[in-house]
């Protein structure tokens, strides 16, 4: 829910003590608006009262005498209290007036009440930049003016004919300007107004690519009047703003201002520059311009010599062909950069790495680009950070752009690591690593030792260094770049994890050795004896490097740090290298495990991951096993259900893992039940790939003994897993409930069964193993549970026949049921065909798996199609004196239902292509033509809205079918032609000539089977809708209560919504956050949804009663004219699309203990 | 005055009573003012009487400088400043302001009531000494006096404890106390900036150590607690009240709350609520993740861990039982562990070394009947355990941190002297740099060098500032400032040449020297000119040569040729007495010609 700033706040005071009353706008579901009343003291805090009334003045009154006028009585009871409110229309009624005069003496309302405060509203006339203009003319201080131009930036609105004008009085104004900052403001507002103007003519396409562009285009319009005509204009007049605000520079003596006109300059250059391609004629106009204009900028301004030489070699180039492109701009670098001040020269460098020509081959230009580089070099050495980070960036920009940086560079850029400032070492932090990916076999020779090593590994060092470094931000990058770095040798690499541990100058073992020692000794348990990890053999002195042990330990180190960002970067990183390096990936494991003890969450589930991937290379020992299995006692499902999916992909060293596994994931299933889809799926993948190791342990899981038939456990025992697991199997069971009795009876999980079976799929010789009860359950699991029970050869055949879906025989059918529908001879014969298949149809999307999607649309498709023409048929809805009786309900009903399930089609289903796409749209527009006509005829609420609507959908399916080039069908058609022709737009008019459409309108046959067509489905875990134990909260407040579903093929989650059902048949809608939706990583179609519901007794009932929470799709902000006119009703809202059964909660408040 | 004296009284090659004199610049400073927790006789305080030989100090220590609240870092505190006389300065940090009397106190109990000591202060002592104790917080520049000034940085160790720099004029030194490196579960590591002083005086504790990740220490912690109770054993862990009894109590809070256990832990009263409670305010002194979520739920507030009290010990079923002290020398712990010892269920961990002699010492060396007073026994059947998770930087963490602060002459304290050695070769070795390792009462003096600040004239350094910025920068080139030194009063000043004479209100004369020479040369001046002209671009390639006729002038050296009767040249030679240098360097130059 998105509360919006309260509307109205009251201040009672009662002697020194503040109790604020507060009635607050909640703006639930975007359009409708909730009032909200509470009030709330030091002492106590009342409950919130939600109001189903827009807030009158008796709603008012009822509110001061029935909750604050008790509210301050018991808490003051010798108070007298002054009401402090803000002459809201409803508080000075006369009414209200009269109930204070009434209650004189006990609530007091001040005779004067205080103004409420004013805010100088904005200036709103025309919009248009030409209007401030004016008033920029007359302002007379300086501040004025800035107050002016900073809503022109805020407001950059204006028409092409004035920009000639506005440019000139802003450049007039600029050098009248005493105040530096308005200069600056000016400038600012130069570059952004020829980036509006540039940007504006291209065609989308190249518009969306420019992410730099922020601004909102104007109204529409002005862009349709002015699409082809200004195209050329505006670009031309680009250069004249170039050249006027070099010409303003040019006296300019303040640094800022310098350095936001640069930084104009550079917007309006890379404007340019990135529109090459597409205005080529325009740029070399830009250019011959600013060729000119520097050329007199240089030489009238500068009389340093080396500008000069500069000069000379550019004019030799320039004169030869045309300059390379804004070779000229250096210029203006060399000119700036010798200012003093480091913004001018931070923002020359960033201009240089951004619009130095690159693009052009020749040699000429490679070589100015080559010593211009050079001379970026140069500023790294400059004795500001800022200049210098500048410089780095822009050498940085210059690689991305193309121009090679050299490897010579890289002894000064390491040099740069070491740098006092954070920014700094950032930017070479980049460098280093990015000369590591360019040259990684170059040879450096390390000073010392004068030992040679490849520049990756050397480069690869230095980051790890960086990953002490004293920023976190400079640890982050490091962390980062680290695990991009995957051409550095193993030697390097292994290092990284390795501290070289030492305890008193004696070598020590990590204890991820010690527990390795352990497991290959055979000696496996540890921790009993004190001091068990004492050291082992001396170190030399001599031969311990503490310092400069170059990438030593670096993610341990990583792993360890302080701060979140740093431990994720690090366990992404060390992912990312395990990738591919094998043997390094056997070595993190240890320290990825570690993780999953972090304190956050997100790093958790981030080392979980990471595991998950990397998990094609590793082996899992017994050790590291029992650490992992640790952590699925976890109470996150998110953690859970990784770790599932990590023990579902990893390899288990031997049968003991194995065993180890399967008790774990039985005792957490146990305790959280609602994993068990997960830990199922888990199972049967691990049974998959260690079918070797199942086949050993099938004795010890399924308890045979090899010699005697063990007794049969009790079958009441409820403390049998397998108990739980079943109640929940789902409904199945009832089917045969002797068989499921008897798996629950030998106390056998469902578990172990999936396991068993699914290796005995790879293994066939362990059938031979298994009991004739366990054959039986193979036979009830299988019907069941087909997508976790394979199919097995089970000798005897005892097991029944089972049906095989066959994908290709449904597809076929649902083809052939629709192609005969399509080409039925006569409307008769159709129409009974429909009925005939729609039955079949929605019965077989409930037995067959393979394209239920695709089925319910058809379905669902006829349904509507025959609901529609039963409609027609009884003719009732347009005859309003029939309306007017009993029928008349009905009808309405149908009518609603019809279009819920039109809008049903078109969003609950994913997958659709444009054929289907298309007919839903018809059918949805001939729904919607039959609820306009039956609002118009046969009831007196007003169809302006609808109509409206109407035909904005019109237009919309009109603009659709032209767009994809589909035919409309015979209805569709006739009403483009009919509308087509219809002047006015009022619901009248409109009805009239729909009505004999409607009547003529025949059965039109569903779109050929899609079998891409998914539906979307809910499934809510929890709550679990055990309403046996209820859940208690004190009256007044809210309880919370967890949500857990798995959603299916969701279209837009935007659109998601629950639904909480109260007892009194009330209907709360709520939103879903973004960050509670968690996509699964291995099936981007499904998504977790994991909230927490906020669920209240409204004040309503005392009782403990049941709550009903659902999950759908909110169509009302997409259809929007039907919610107006049609409203909306609690509990059967035709506009929220359910994806699933509701779930009953049951709620149970307890009365608040007064007098605390 | 320039040296830098620095005398351990306490802390010098050796851990307790830590107490540093640092004499620097004209101001002496006590570092830290600690007992010594293994002796009962008169050293158990450090020897004040060396800092006056019998009478208050307060003339001989400028400041007193407390870096965290253990008491063998301001144990003796209250005797300095109350029985020895000491009523200057005093600062600390909030945390440490706020618990340090606490342990004061009950160290004191401890000393007077139980061993009964009389040469003991009193509670009032404590009270009077923390009223004159002056708090800063973080980065806080604190001017003790008009020249000595002192900053606190986080450090990690315990809450509230700091790393101090201090400076006096241009010299300065950072005292770090104790502090640790890797962040643990409820503080940060220690953090400072590149103040680059003149000493780092560091603790060196494990100085030969580098430790194995923090990790595997938690996860084998909490796996142990878990099968524990998991098969319903009682698990005792004896801890300190302060400090690592905050961090043990975070970890099983938040593991509690990740694995949704209902197990009770239990937490032996007394001293750690109160403490607790300090732990609640600080919270800006603690880790990320308790600063990030005390909005919504304040960490010290403990859900599952509930206050102990005497009559649970006989409960059935699993706890976890957090209680002081830490050794099982006495007090509760010790009756806990009376109780639950004999059933082999239970579990013991000891999260920290045990002195020889405790009853821990002997569990932990593995002996299974112990005797008490009165000849009872206990049979050992329960597990014991050691966990050690200890807060002090290892070998690569005080190397870091000198990596981080580059200081130019290292000083190791807090440490045995056998692993100072190694750490002092390993500093010298990899980072160039002195390092120093002085005994309790032998004075260390090093030497800095002499900085005498000047203060320089706006004008000359924009001046300066505007001709380097013509060129693009270079490490290479020198930076020259042209000006006159101005001393007045105190103060040196450098200022351009012509604003000097004005304020000075003397007229500039200039010195300029002459020499002439005679070269044999046959031909007109002109000619002979133009061959010195070609000579002096060789060799001074750098200086820009002005020639018109007969005159050559490089900067303000100025070369005439003369023309004479015969074939004699006579050359000018003068310069400028601020040009001495080229003049005579060209006045060689042209020598050498004649030669």
């Amino acid at each position: 829910m998105i509360v919006d700033g309260g509307s109205s706040d009251e201040v009672v005071f009662p002697e020194h003590q503040a109790v604020i009353s507060r009635t607050a706008t909640w703006y639930r579901l975007e359009e409708k608006s909730v009032v909200a009343w509470t009030m709330f003291s030091w002492e106590r805090l009342e409950p919130f009262i939600l109001v189903h009334q827009f807030l009158t003045t008796v709603w008012y009154v009822d509110v001061i005498g029935d909750q604050v006028h008790p509210f301050m009585s018991t808490l003051f009871p010798a108070g007298y209290c002054h009401v402090q409110q803000d002459n809201a229309p409803c508080h000075t009624a006369k009414i209200v007036k009269d109930w204070f005069e009434e209650h004189d003496g006990e609530l007091e309302e001040p005779r004067e009440p205080p103004c409420k405060l004013r805010l100088v509203s904005k200036l709103t006339t025309g919009g248009s930049i030409g209007v401030y203009i004016g008033l920029l003319e007359k302002c007379k201080s300086s501040n004025e003016a800035l107050q002016i131009l900073i809503r022109m930036s805020d407001s950059l609105r204006f028409q092409e004919e004035d920009l000639g004008s506005v440019v000139k009085k802003l450049c007039e104004h600029f050098q009248q300007e005493g105040e530096a900052a308005v200069r600056t403001k000016i400038l600012s507002l130069l570059g952004s107004i020829s980036q509006e103007r540039g940007a504006e003519p291209q065609s989308p396409a190249t518009s969306l690519s420019q992410p730099e562009r922020r601004r909102v285009s104007p109204p529409r319009g002005l862009q349709v009047t002015h699409r082809k005509a200004v195209l050329p204009v505006s670009l031309d007049f680009i250069p004249n703003i170039l050249d006027d605000i070099v010409h303003l520079l040019k006296k300019e003596e303040s640094h800022k201002v310098i350095a936001q006109g640069i930084s104009s300059l550079l917007t309006i250059g890379k404007l340019l520059s990135s529109n090459t391609d597409v205005h080529q004629k325009l740029v070399s106009v830009a250019k011959q311009v600013l060729t000119y204009l520097l050329f007199y900028f240089v030489y009238s301004v500068c009389d340093i010599h080396f500008v000069s030489s500069w000069l000379l070699t550019v004019h030799s180039l320039v004169g030869r062909e045309h300059g390379s492109s804004f070779t000229q701009l250096e210029f203006i670098h060399f000119q700036y950069l010798t200012d003093t001040s480091h913004a001018v020269k931070c923002r020359c460098l960033e201009l240089l790495g951004d619009l130095l020509p690159v693009s052009g081959a020749s040699a000429p230009d490679l070589a100015t680009a080559q010593a211009t580089l050079h001379l970026i070099g140069d500023y790294g050495h400059c004795d500001e950070p800022r200049v210098r980070s500048a410089a780095f960036k822009a050498m940085m920009t210059l690689h991305e752009r193309g121009v090679k940086l050299d490897a010579v560079i890289y002894c000064e850029v390491c040099a740069a690591l070491r740098d006092d400032y954070e920014i700094v070492r950032q930017e070479a932090l980049k460098l280093v690593w990015v000369l590591g990916q360019t040259y990684p076999e170059n040879i450096v020779v390390l000073p010392d030792s004068k030992e040679e090593v490849r520049l990756v590994d050397d480069a690869f060092g230095k980051i790890c260094n960086a990953m002490n470094d004293l920023s976190m931000d400079v640890r982050v990058l490091a962390a980062e770049k680290l695990g991009t770095v995957t051409a550095v040798s193993p030697k390097f690499l292994h290092q990284t994890l390795d501290k070289k541990l030492m305890s008193n100058m004696r070598k020590k073992r990590s204890a991820h050795e010690l527990s390795w020692q352990n497991m290959t000794s055979g000696e496996w348990s540890s921790g009993k004896k004190w001091a068990d990890d004492v050291p082992r053999e001396m170190v030399d002195a001599d031969s311990v490097d503490l310092m400069s042990s170059g990438s030593c330990g670096a993610f341990v180190q990583g792993l360890e740090d302080e701060f979140l960002e740093v431990r994720s970067a690090t366990v992404d990183a060390v992912c990312k290298l395990s990738l591919d390096n094998p043997q390094f990936a056997v070595m993190a494991l240890d320290f990825l495990v570690d993780m999953f003890n972090d304190e956050i969450e997100d790093v958790r589930l981030m080392a979980i991951d990471s595991l998950t991937k990397i998990s094609r290379h590793i082996e899992l020992r017994e050790d590291q096993l029992e650490t992992i299995l640790g952590a699925l006692k976890d109470f996150s499902v998110m953690v859970r259900e990784g770790l599932h999916r990590m023990l579902a992909a990893c390899c288990l060293g031997s049968k003991d893992c194995l065993q180890m596994c399967v008790d774990a994931l039985v005792d957490n299933l146990k305790k959280y039940p609602v994993d068990r889809v997960s830990t199922w799926n888990c199972l049967q993948k691990l049974g998959q790939s260690h079918a070797e190791m199942t086949l050993y342990l099938v004795p010890q899981l399924l308890n045979i003994h090899p010699f005697f038939d063990t007794p049969e456990p009790d079958v009441e025992n409820p403390a049998s897993p397998a108990q739980v697991s079943f109640c929940r199997l789902g409904n199945g069971s009832r089917d045969r409930p002797g068989l499921g009795l008897a798996i629950q009876g030998k106390g056998c999980d469902v578990s172990i069964l999936v396991l068993v079976f699914s290796a005995a799929e790879k293994c066939p010789t362990m059938i031979q193993l298994f009991e004739q009860h366990t054959l039986k359950h193979y036979s009830y699991l299988r019907d069941t549970m087909p997508h976790l029970v394979p199919h097995l050869k089970v000798p005897g055949s005892s097991a029944p026949t089972e049906l095989r879906p066959q994908q290709r025989n449904t597809a076929q059918f649902l083809d052939g049921i629709l192609a005969r529908i399509e080409c039925a001879p006569s409307e008769r014969v159709r129409r009974e065909l429909m009925e005939a298949s729609r039955r079949d149809l929605a019965r077989l999307a409930v037995i067959d798996g393979t394209i239920p999607g695709a089925l319910r649309f058809s379905a669902l498709h006829l349904d509507s199609q025959l609901l529609m023409a039963d409609l027609l048929a009884n003719r009732l809805w347009s005859h309003p004196s029939a309306l007017a009786m009993q029928q008349g309900s009905v009808v309405r009903g149908s009518i609603t239902k019809l279009l819920t399930q039109c809008l049903k089609l078109q969003y609950l289903f994913v997958g659709l292509n444009a054929e289907d796409l298309s007919s839903v749209k018809q059918l949805k527009l001939k729904a919607l033509a039959l609820q306009l006509v039956y609002i118009v005829r046969g009831s007196n609420s007003s169809a302006l809205a609808l109509c409206d609507h109407f035909l904005k959908q019109v237009d919309d399916t009109q603009r659709y079918l032209s767009e994809s080039g589909l035919r409309p069908e015979p209805f569709t058609a006739a009403l483009f032609r009919e509308l087509g022709q219809q002047e006015d737009a009022k619901p009248g008019p409109v009805v009239q000539s729909l009505l004999p459409l409607l009547l003529a309108s025949t059965l039109s046959p569903p779109p050929r089977a899609n079998t891409a067509i998914r539906s979307s489905s809910a499934v809510i875990n929890e709550p679990t809708g055990n309403v046996d134990t209820p859940l208690k909260f004190t009256a007044g407040l809210v309880v919370g209560v967890v949500l857990n579903s798995e959603l299916r093929h969701l279209g837009d989650a935007g659109m998601l919504r629950v639904r909480v059902c109260y007892p009194d048949q009330q209907a709360h809608l709520s939103m879903i956050r973004a960050r509670d939706l968690h996509p699964c990583p291995d099936d981007p179609s499904r998504v977790r949804l994991l909230s927490t519901l906020l669920l209240s007794h409204q004040q309503v009932w005392t009782e403990a009663c049941t709550v009903d929470v659902s999950l759908g799709v909110d169509v009302s902000g997409v259809e929007r004219g039907l919610t107006r006119t049609l409203g909306r009703r609690g509990r059967e809202d035709p506009w929220l699309l359910e994806l699933c059964e509701p779930v009953k909660v049951c709620l149970s408040p307890k009365h608040i203990k007064r007098g605390i | 005055m320039l040296d830098i004296k620095v005398t351990p009284l306490g802390a010098g090659q050796d851990v307790g009573r830590s107490c540093i004199l640092l004499s620097m610049g004209g101001k002496n400073i006590m570092l830290d003012c600690g007992m010594h927790m293994g002796f009962n006789d008169e050293r158990r305080f450090p020897d004040f009487s060396y800092i006056a030989p019998d009478g208050p100090a307060n003339n001989y220590i400028d400041c007193v400088i407390i870096s965290h609240f253990h008491l063998d870092h301001c144990g003796a505190l209250p005797y300095f400043t109350e029985v020895f006389g000491y009523s200057g300065p005093i600062y600390m940090t909030h945390p440490t302001k706020a618990i340090a009397p606490i342990l004061l106190e009950d160290m004191r109990k401890v000393a007077v009531e139980k061993k009964g000591d009389s040469n003991f202060f009193t509670s009032q002592n404590i009270k009077d000494c923390m009223k004159k104790v002056i708090t800063v917080t973080l980065h806080q520049s604190v001017m003790v006096d008009s020249k000595l000034e002192i900053k606190a940085y986080y450090a990690g160790h315990v809450l509230g404890a700091a790393m101090f720099w201090i400076r006096v004029g241009s010299q300065s030194v950072v005292y770090t106390g104790d502090y640790n490196m890797t962040p643990d579960r409820h503080l940060g590591a220690a953090w400072i900036d590149k103040c680059r002083p003149n000493i780092l005086i560091s603790e060196s504790t494990y100085a030969t150590t580098i430790r194995d990740s923090k990790r595997c220490r938690e996860r084998d912690f909490l796996k142990k607690i878990h099968e524990c109770i998991d098969r319903g054993g009682k698990v005792l862990i004896p801890v300190f009240a302060l400090g690592r009894a905050q961090e043990l109590c975070i970890l099983l809070e938040t593991y509690w709350e990740r694995m949704n256990l209902k197990v009770p832990v239990y937490f032996g009263t007394g001293l750690t609520e109160k403490a607790n409670n300090y732990y609640k305010m600080f919270i800006t002194w603690t880790n990320q993740k308790i600063r990030k979520t005390f909005v919504q739920r304040n960490m010290f507030d403990f859900k599952h861990i509930k206050p102990f009290d005497k009559s649970y010990i006989d409960n059935p079923g699993a706890m976890v039982v957090f209680a002081s002290p830490g050794m099982l020398h006495a007090g509760l712990s010790l009756h806990i562990f009376k109780k639950w010892a004999p059933n082999e269920n239970n579990m013991v961990i000891m999260p920290g070394f045990c002195v020889v002699g405790t009853v821990g010492h002997k569990i932990l060396n593995g002996i299974k009947r112990i005797e008490f007073e009165g000849r009872q026994f206990v049979e050992v059947k329960m597990s014991v355990q050691y966990m050690s998770f200890s807060a002090h930087a290892d070998a690569k963490g005080i190397m870091q941190l000198i990596q981080y602060c580059e200081p130019k002459n290292v000083l190791l304290v807090h440490g045995e002297a056998a692993k100072m050695e190694f750490l002092k070769t390993k500093i010298e070795k990899e980072f160039d740099l002195k390092c120093y390792m002085p005994a309790n009462g032998e004075t260390c003096i090093i030497k800095s060098d002499i900085n005498i600040p000047v203060s320089v004239s706006l004008r000359l350094l924009k001046e300066e500032a505007k001709k380097s910025n013509m060129l693009p920068p270079d490490p290479k080139r020198q930076r020259i400032i042209h000006g006159v030194l101005v001393s007045r009063d105190v103060s040196m000043c450098l200022m351009d040449v012509d604003e000097a004479c004005k304020e000075a209100g003397i007229n500039r004369h200039t010195i300029r020297f002459t020499s002439t020479l005679r070269l044999e040369d046959p031909g007109p001046a002109t000619k002979t000119a133009e061959k010195l002209v070609q000579l002096m671009n060789t060799r001074l390639k750098d200086l820009p040569i002005l020639f018109t006729d007969f005159t050559i002038s490089v900067e303000s050296v100025i070369v005439k040729v003369e023309a004479s009767d015969d074939d004699q040249k006579t050359v000018y030679v003068s310069w400028d007495n601020q040009d001495e240098e080229l003049g005579s360097h060209i006045l060689e130059i042209l020598k050498s010609v004649g030669n």
